[in-house]
């Protein structure tokens, strides 16, 4: 029966076509970033260095600005301030009490630059900061979740001095603290969150900090809250002010209900930035779990046709390989 | 080190991991390590830590030390491990223990010093 099920999502989805593979990701370009200014410059780094210390993040910079004579280009930082402010301390106590230091905790700043395609002789870079407010979905912030993790972890110390090798302990860290975590996930997927983010970038023409030219900004928020037991409402909009071309506001909202492997689903988008004259897309439809992790999406929407200027309503069919206890467009929390 | 005075070592977690830890000491000869410490954040995430004393230890002797950190994952950590005598700390005796959590969120911070 399944088998059966399976072959006729395919032909379904291979009908689609087109159609079917645009519906399941619409709203991750509205989706916050984890590091902004990456995403700003349109550029996803092979490496990202992660100081946690003063000394070594001006160590780093300083010897790639003698290297590189100037800005550096391929800079790709993401850093936690917190974690700079001398004296500062965020244990799990306060993390788990108080708010602003929560929120202080999931503050990430990243910088990045590039060279431009445009001027070979110019660096591109851009600042970018993200902060989640709140995350019901963060296990960390649960004292029943961080105190079964506590509980797991004792059976990975070693019993007869330091000598077990660290790969070892990661193994039986790794273990005990990622069952406890998918087990904690698939009872808070849907759980409420609210998160920001911006960047702001300038190009510096001949690689120089003594000029420079304003590129623009952009913004993001995402807002997630539960929809009864087996649903979720997830609202992301970003708004940019980029050169004369990107200017506008781009949001994007979806609602779905059900249980684990059969759900309704509406969905609503808007390209601020589009210039077709159709800005706008929505869908609806029903998705079914027809093998683990594995999903039919079908209804009804609108769709960006090659052949057409404008969007057209159209019945749509989808398959899609994904995590059935995850929110459909990722967590918040990486 | 001064082998005629009891040695204390504090534990103080900085960032919001679940910890749990262990420290030993190793005297010179000693086949084996010994353990004196054996505690969690729970017990050290004050703004003083907590802290154990052991000895007097013989000169050359060795403190091990085992932290296993779970949070979330690519986030800061810092553990601070800070040896005295009689509330003085030794020269070479304050170890900070940096960096980020792996993408799992676990971080395994483990070793031996001569203080």
């Amino acid at each position: 029966m399944i088998r059966r099920i399976a072959a006729a999502a395919l032909l379904l989805a291979a009908a689609a076509g087109r159609a079917g593979a645009q519906q399941g990701d619409s709203l991750k370009p509205y989706a916050i970033p984890a590091s902004p200014a990456f995403t700003f410059l349109g550029t996803t780094p092979g490496k990202v260095e992660r100081p946690v210390a003063a000394r070594a993040l001006a160590l780093g910079l300083a010897q790639d600005v003698a290297a590189s004579g100037g800005i550096p280009r391929g800079l790709a930082l993401d850093v936690a301030p917190w974690s700079f402010v001398p004296g500062l301390r965020i244990p799990l106590r306060r993390y788990q009490t108080d708010p602003a230091a929560y929120a202080l905790a999931n503050t990430q700043l990243s910088v990045g630059t590039i060279q431009p395609q445009a001027d070979t002789a110019g660096t591109d870079l851009a600042v970018g900061v993200r902060t989640t407010l709140f995350d019901r979905g963060d296990p960390m912030a649960d004292t029943a979740y961080t105190s079964a993790v506590r509980k797991g972890l004792v059976q990975c110390q070693s019993a007869a001095g330091p000598t077990d090798p660290d790969s070892v302990v990661v193994a039986c860290a790794r273990r005990v603290t990622g069952q406890l975590r998918t087990r904690w996930r698939e009872d808070h997927w849907n759980a409420a969150s609210l998160a920001f983010a911006a960047a702001a970038g300038w190009r510096f023409p001949e690689s120089q900090v003594t000029s420079s030219d304003w590129l623009g900004w952009a913004g993001w928020a995402t807002a997630a809250l539960p929809l009864f037991k087996g649903g979720q409402v997830l609202g992301q909009l970003r708004y940019d002010v980029q050169g004369a071309n990107r200017h506008g506001l781009t949001y994007g909202g979806r609602a779905y209900l059900g249980t684990p492997s059969v759900n309704v689903f509406a969905e609503v988008t808007h390209d601020g930035v589009d210039t077709t004259g159709t800005p706008t897309s929505w869908a609806g439809g029903l998705e079914l779990r027809v093998l683990q992790s594995f999903w039919l999406s079908t209804g009804v929407g609108t769709v960006a046709r090659p052949d057409a200027g404008a969007k057209t309503v159209a019945v749509i069919a989808n398959l899609r390989w994904d995590v059935s206890t995850l929110p459909r467009f990722g967590r918040l929390v990486p | 080190m001064d082998p005629t005075q009891p040695l204390q070592a504090n534990v103080r977690i900085d960032s919001p991991q679940v910890v749990v830890y262990r420290l030993w000491y190793q005297r010179p000869g000693d086949a084996g390590w010994t353990l004196f410490a054996n505690g969690t954040d729970q017990d050290s995430s004050g703004a003083s830590g907590q802290t154990f004393t052991v000895g007097p230890l013989p000169a050359g002797s060795l403190i091990g030390y085992q932290f296993i950190l779970s949070g979330n994952p690519v986030t800061a950590l810092r553990v601070e491990l800070t040896m005295a005598q009689g509330g003085v700390t030794l020269p070479e005796g304050a170890l900070v223990l940096e960096g980020t959590t792996d993408d799992t969120g676990v971080a395994v911070r483990q070793g031996q010093v001569a203080p």
